[in-house]
């Protein structure tokens, strides 16, 4: 198995970075909470701060071991190796599902008339050539590239809560409305989506070239995301209303239609395209890579790289046919979604933790 | 009777007696095997029949006390003058040379002695020696019955005066640029770079050509694998001939098939010395004044020497431009009008498409129409006589453009953008580099054209993906941006004024990164009185000229 690149701690965070905010400002499913749903974002960051942690403390624990490695070490090869290739399979549904949301946005608001397929087509196929290039290229591109997406991201929301006349602050009112348990199921919500999609990175703990400070960067990161993520919600519901959130398509993307400053600032929906696909892009390319890499452990193969066309025709399939239209896809986000990603996220890497603590095994400088 | 008439017959013409072939690849090495006839005039006739028998060698044959000795060499190659001055040091020394004796190979270390006028003497024994001397300029000395031949050094053909390089003209800096002679170019850098630790490699390249190349570095700066990597890669080139260095550049880059350029040409023996001062290595080729730099990294191509030579905060001002510069492009006014209509602002929307109603054909016709005509206007401008030059600019640009808007095929918008994305390129101060944004336009507008910002995005992605992958001897092409070296930004999109630079780029050179000492930045001396309270007169009166505040004063 060739020895893949390294990721510089930047290039990791920046990476992260990306990823969770990429697809987040698209969707932000916190469906009950409504007013509150800042909080859930803020509260899910706090709750997945456990599975974080779980992940850092394996990554520790095990170095440079990959997860295919560990896993399958800790609970034996044969309860180890099917959840190794569901892990495979649960990034191959959430890149076709990162993909398939792009292609929508882009259909619904840009190009009526294409079908879904090329625009798929073409993310997956910009991901899967950056991960032809190696995870060095990746880890570059992010870093080129998440500058840009944060600072449209931040602009954006200042420009939306500068424009005059736009921004109600009532909407926020009455702060906890709804109840502690809607905020909690919000909470839950934000927590899978798009926390607990960071499973990823336990893959990819690896690849770092210098592990010290590993945690700080993560939760660093993490905490960035989500105040990030929260200021963007506050400002599309204090521009739309709870109403509206919930039952736009793309809130953002009206959100954003609204900007008008001094009859210059307006049609804004370039940069949040941009930000979009971007992040939308990494996202992709770091699954991609993920499951490539992985895979050709499992199998024994000496370069990852030719398995990288046919996950990506598989991915691109994938997003054509796992969701009939919109509202499947916002219905499977709110009640499926949480429940699916859970074991996965924290079930499972919390079990062979303490399969490992058990077992004792030394800590691997 | 015809038995031997067929082999007469097809028989082929030996210009040289049959004696060595005529093929070109293995002339000398077949000449090295054939060592000169102790005869003076077998010998000169031999070299002369090797050489083909031009009308521009020359021999001289004179008796210098009794012996004959024969000086041949080539018109034009040698130096007239400097023939004369050995033929007049040979005759007018003759007392001398009767002293060293004239016999025989002996002699012809004292030869050496007696003082000929000349630069530097070596001693050639076959005829591949005697070929190559020739053909570099250089004279042969020969005696009767010597078993070597005595090479002189007296190169020198016509060469243009060194003068300011056109593609690279600066407002602020030395108005020298390379000249097509190799050792005058390395006397202009090594006028600047005078210590000892700068190393020069010499190498010739090309069969036919047998071009002479030098790489020069400084050793202690210059990573030793560079070094090494450009060794391997220069003695393995096997070609017919190098008459320019881009063929060097293209034999030796690490990226045959991409657009982007890795290696950095230049005219400006300023440039060269700053890169060798920053760890990298120069190729120079004689019969051309454009030197190459390795190893080169994007930042490199949008710099030049006036960003150093001028000061700083207007300096920094230019280079953002410049970066600015890059992204104007076609492509986004093709992709908002033939897609995201209601992306612009309604006046400018309905202006633009008034423009358009005449076009009969979609935006992308257009532009590419738009575009390739400019391409091809370029392209024919610089063909064109000076005089002819400039009236065609002005009537291409005005007449023929004006022109096409009125006939309604192009709209003005169109012309517009082109013009400026084309007058925005020309920033880029490396012509490599702008062509490699020409290139990159095309595919860009057909992109823009089918899948609109979409499509945009995705050329850009596609773009930093090659980028990001690209190298130049082993220095990642993106070095600085990504991966992100916070030091490196002194020099990058910005650049710091000259006493913050303390270490040179990292991803370059070698371990030796400390280029200055610290606490450079220039301050006012400190004065015991504050300006303010000094009085003209106190300022006049004391002892110092200047005064304490810098004032200065008849």
């Amino acid at each position: 198995m060739r020895e893949e690149g390294q990721i510089s701690q930047q290039q990791f965070a920046f990476l992260l970075t990306a990823y969770l905010v990429g697809r987040s400002t698209l969707l932000t499913p916190v469906g009950p909470a409504k007013q509150d749903g800042w909080l859930a974002v803020l509260m899910g960051a706090l709750l997945a701060g456990i599975p974080a942690l779980i992940w850092l403390a394996l990554g520790q624990r095990f170095g440079r071991q990959s997860p295919v490695t560990y896993i399958r070490q800790t609970l034996g090869e044969f309860l180890g190796l099917p959840l190794v290739i569901l892990y495979f399979w649960l990034f191959l549904h959430m890149g076709a599902g990162v993909a398939r949301n792009m292609s929508e946005m882009y259909v619904t608001a840009l190009m009526p008339e294409t079908p879904i397929l090329v625009f798929s087509a073409a993310i997956v196929f910009l991901a899967a050539s950056s991960v032809r290039s190696g995870v060095e290229c990746i880890s570059r591109l992010a870093e080129i590239l998440t500058p840009w997406l944060v600072l449209f991201v931040m602009s954006l929301n200042v420009l939306t809560l500068s424009t005059p006349n736009l921004v109600h602050w009532q909407y926020l009112k009455p702060i906890l409305g709804s109840g502690w348990l809607n905020l909690l199921r919000g909470a839950f919500l934000s927590f899978a989506f798009p926390f607990s999609e960071a499973v990823v990175f336990g893959f990819v703990f690896p690849h770092l070239n210098d592990s010290r400070s590993m945690r700080r960067y993560t939760l660093v990161t993490m905490a960035f995301v989500a105040v990030l993520l929260s200021v963007t919600y506050v400002r599309n519901l204090v521009v739309l209303g709870p109403y509206e959130i919930a039952h736009l398509t793309f809130p953002s993307l009206t959100a954003v239609e609204q900007i008008d400053l001094g009859d210059f600032f307006q049609r804004l929906e370039p940069l949040i395209i941009l930000i979009w696909t971007f992040g939308g892009f990494l996202k992709l390319a770091i699954l991609l890579y993920v499951v490539c890499l992985g895979s050709a452990q499992l199998l024994g193969l000496k370069d990852y790289r030719v398995l990288v066309l046919p996950f990506a025709i598989l991915m691109t399939c994938l997003s054509v046919l796992i969701y009939e239209n919109f509202a499947q896809v916002e219905e499977f986000y709110s009640t499926i979604y949480p429940l699916y990603t859970l074991p996965f996220a924290l079930l499972l890497p919390a079990l062979v933790l303490a399969i490992a603590l058990i077992r004792g095994k030394l800590h691997v400088p | 009777m015809f038995a031997g008439l067929w082999e007469r017959l097809f028989a082929k013409e030996a210009h040289n007696q049959g004696l060595v072939s005529v093929e070109p690849e293995t002339v000398l090495t077949e000449l090295a095997r054939v060592r000169l006839p102790p005869q003076l005039d077998a010998a000169t006739s031999l070299i002369t029949k090797v050489l083909g028998g031009s009308p521009d060698i020359i021999r001289r044959e004179i008796t210098v006390a009794g012996a004959r000795l024969a000086v041949i060499y080539i018109e034009g190659l040698a130096d007239k003058s400097e023939v004369e001055r050995v033929l007049n040091g040979l005759l007018i020394q003759r007392p001398k040379v009767e002293q060293v004796g004239l016999d025989l190979g002996s002699s012809l270390k004292r030869w050496r002695e007696a003082g000929l006028p000349v630069g530097g003497i070596r001693s050639g024994s076959t005829l591949e020696d005697v070929a190559k001397a020739l053909l570099d300029g250089e004279t042969c000395l020969m005696g009767t019955g010597w078993d070597e031949v005595l090479i002189l050094d007296t190169t020198g053909w016509e060469n243009r005066a060194v003068a300011e390089p056109e593609t690279e003209a600066a407002v602020r800096g030395p108005r020298e640029g390379f000249i097509e002679n190799l050792s005058t170019n390395v006397s202009l850098i090594r006028r600047r770079l005078r210590h000892p630790n700068l190393r020069l490699e010499d190498y010739t390249v090309g069969e036919l050509t047998r071009t002479s190349v030098t790489a020069l570095y400084i050793e202690g700066i210059a990573r030793e694998k560079l070094v090494d990597e450009v060794r391997r890669r220069l003695t393995r080139i096997k070609i017919d001939g190098i008459l320019e260095s881009c063929y060097l550049e293209e034999l030796i880059e690490d990226a045959p098939f991409s657009p982007f350029p890795t290696i950095l040409n230049t005219e400006r023996p300023d440039v060269v010395c700053a890169a060798l001062l920053e760890g990298r290595v120069c190729i120079l080729t004689d019969g051309t004044p454009f030197a190459l730099l390795v190893p080169a990294t994007f930042p490199v191509y949008i710099m030049t020497p006036e960003d150093y030579n001028q000061r700083w905060p207007v300096a920094v001002g230019i280079r953002v431009i410049r970066y600015l510069g890059l992204f104007i492009v076609p492509s986004l006014y093709v992709a908002f009008t033939t897609f995201h209509q209601e992306m612009l602002p309604t006046p400018l929307a309905v202006s633009l498409f008034m423009q358009r109603e005449q076009v009969p054909y979609p935006v992308l016709v257009e532009a590419v129409i738009m575009q390739t005509t400019f391409e091809i206007l370029t392209e024919a401008g610089l063909r064109l006589p000076r005089p002819l030059g400039q009236t065609i600019g002005i009537v291409g640009v005005l007449v023929i453009g004006e022109a096409t808007v009125r006939a309604g095929l192009i709209s003005a918008a169109m012309v517009i953008v082109v013009s400026a994305t084309a007058i925005a390129s020309y920033t880029i101060p490396v012509y490599d580099m702008t062509q490699a944004i020409r290139i990159l336009r095309f595919p860009m507008i057909f992109l823009a054209a089918t899948l609109g910002l979409f499509g945009i995005l995705t050329g850009l992605i596609i773009i930093a993906i090659h980028l990001v992958s690209l190298r130049s001897f082993g220095v990642p092409f993106l070095a600085g941006f990504a991966p992100f070296v916070r030091r490196a930004q002194r020099d990058i999109i910005f650049r710091a004024p000259w006493w913050a630079m303390q270490t040179r780029p990292e991803l370059v050179a070698s371990d030796n990164r400390e280029r200055q000492g610290p606490n450079l930045k220039p301050k006012p001396p400190e004065s015991t009185s504050s300006g303010a309270n000094e009085t003209e007169a106190e300022a006049l009166g004391g002892g110092n000229p200047t005064g304490t505040n810098g004032r200065k004063h008849r």
